[in-house]
C-alpha cells in the first residue's frame, strides 16, 4: 500500500497546482503573445494552428482587447482541462488515503473521461473563435473564418471514451471490493 | 425481507456477549456487528460452524428464510 499513498500525495500536489498554474499559465501566454517571437512559440509551447497563421503574416499585432476576449475563449477547453485536474486531484487523494475501489474513485474517472472528450468538442469553436478575433483588425476582405479539427483531437476524443469504459470495469471491480467487505 | 439474522437472541440465549462471540470465532466485532445488523451480503460457511460450535447451535437457529411482502418490493 505504501507503493500507492507516498507517490499519489505528490500526485495529488501536481494537480492541485496544475489547476491553478493553468488557467494563469493561459493568461500569460495570451497577454504575451507576440508577432515578434514569443517565448512560448520558440519553446514550441505553443498552439500549432496559430503558430502557423502568425508566420504566415495573415494577423497584425494584437491589441489588449484582443488579448483579453482570446483568453476568455481559452477558458472554453481551459475548463474542462481545468475539470480534467480536479477530478485527477481528488482521485489521488482518495489513492493516498488508501481509498482504491470507492463509489468516488470511479465518479473521477468518469469526470477524467468525460472531461476529455469535452475539451476535444470545445476546442473547436475555441480555435474557430481565436483566429476570428485575431483577425478582426484585418482590413476587410482579410477576416478569418476558420473551423479546424486536428487528428489529435480524435485521438484524445477516444482516449476519453476509453477512459469512460476503465471507469466501468472500476465500478465493477468496487461491486466486488464492497461485497468483500461485507462478507463475514 | 430476505434472510432474517437471528444472532442476538441466540447471545442472549446463551448469555454470551458480541465481543466473547467475536473473538472465540475470529473475527472482528465491527463484522460481527455487520452480521448482527443484517448488513452481511454474505457468510463463509467456516464462520457459520465456528459460530454454531460456539453457541451450540443449528444455522437455522441464527438464520432464518421471510418471504417478501408485496408492500416491501
Amino acid at each position: 500500500m505504501n507503493n500507492i499513498v507516498k507517490p499519489s500525495r505528490r500526485f495529488a500536489l501536481l494537480f492541485k497546482a496544475l489547476l491553478y498554474l493553468y488557467p494563469a499559465w493561459i493568461f500569460i501566454f495570451w497577454m504575451s503573445l507576440s508577432l515578434d517571437g514569443n517565448i512560448w512559440m520558440s519553446i514550441g509551447f505553443s498552439p500549432g494552428y496559430l503558430t502557423d497563421f502568425l508566420s504566415e503574416g495573415q494577423v497584425m499585432e494584437p491589441e489588449l482587447w484582443q488579448r483579453i476576449l482570446c483568453f476568455v475563449s481559452a477558458l472554453l477547453p481551459g475548463c474542462a482541462v481545468m475539470y480534467i485536474y480536479s477530478a485527477l486531484a481528488r482521485l489521488f487523494t482518495l489513492y493516498s488515503k488508501g481509498a482504491i475501489f470507492e463509489q468516488e474513485n470511479v465518479s473521477c474517472y468518469r469526470a477524467v473521461g468525460w472531461g476529455l472528450i469535452w475539451q476535444q468538442i470545445l476546442i473547436i469553436p475555441y480555435r474557430t473563435l481565436t483566429i476570428l478575433i485575431m483577425t478582426l483588425t484585418n482590413p476587410e476582405g482579410q477576416k478569418i473564418l476558420s473551423v479546424t479539427i486536428d487528428g489529435m483531437d480524435i485521438y484524445l476524443a477516444i482516449v476519453g471514451v476509453m477512459i469512460l469504459l476503465v471507469s466501468r470495469i472500476m465500478d465493477e471491480g468496487r461491486k466486488i471490493h464492497e461485497e468483500q467487505a461485507l462478507t463475514v | 425481507m430476505g434472510i432474517v439474522v437471528n444472532l442476538d437472541i441466540m447471545l442472549a440465549k446463551k448469555k454470551v456477549s458480541s465481543k466473547e462471540l467475536a473473538e472465540a470465532v475470529g473475527i472482528t466485532p465491527q463484522n460481527l456487528s455487520i452480521l448482527k445488523t443484517g448488513k452481511a451480503k454474505a457468510i463463509r460457511f467456516s464462520t457459520l460452524d465456528a459460530i454454531c460450535q460456539y453457541l451450540e447451535c443449528q444455522p437455522g437457529d441464527i438464520l432464518e428464510h421471510r418471504e417478501k411482502r408485496e408492500d416491501q418490493d
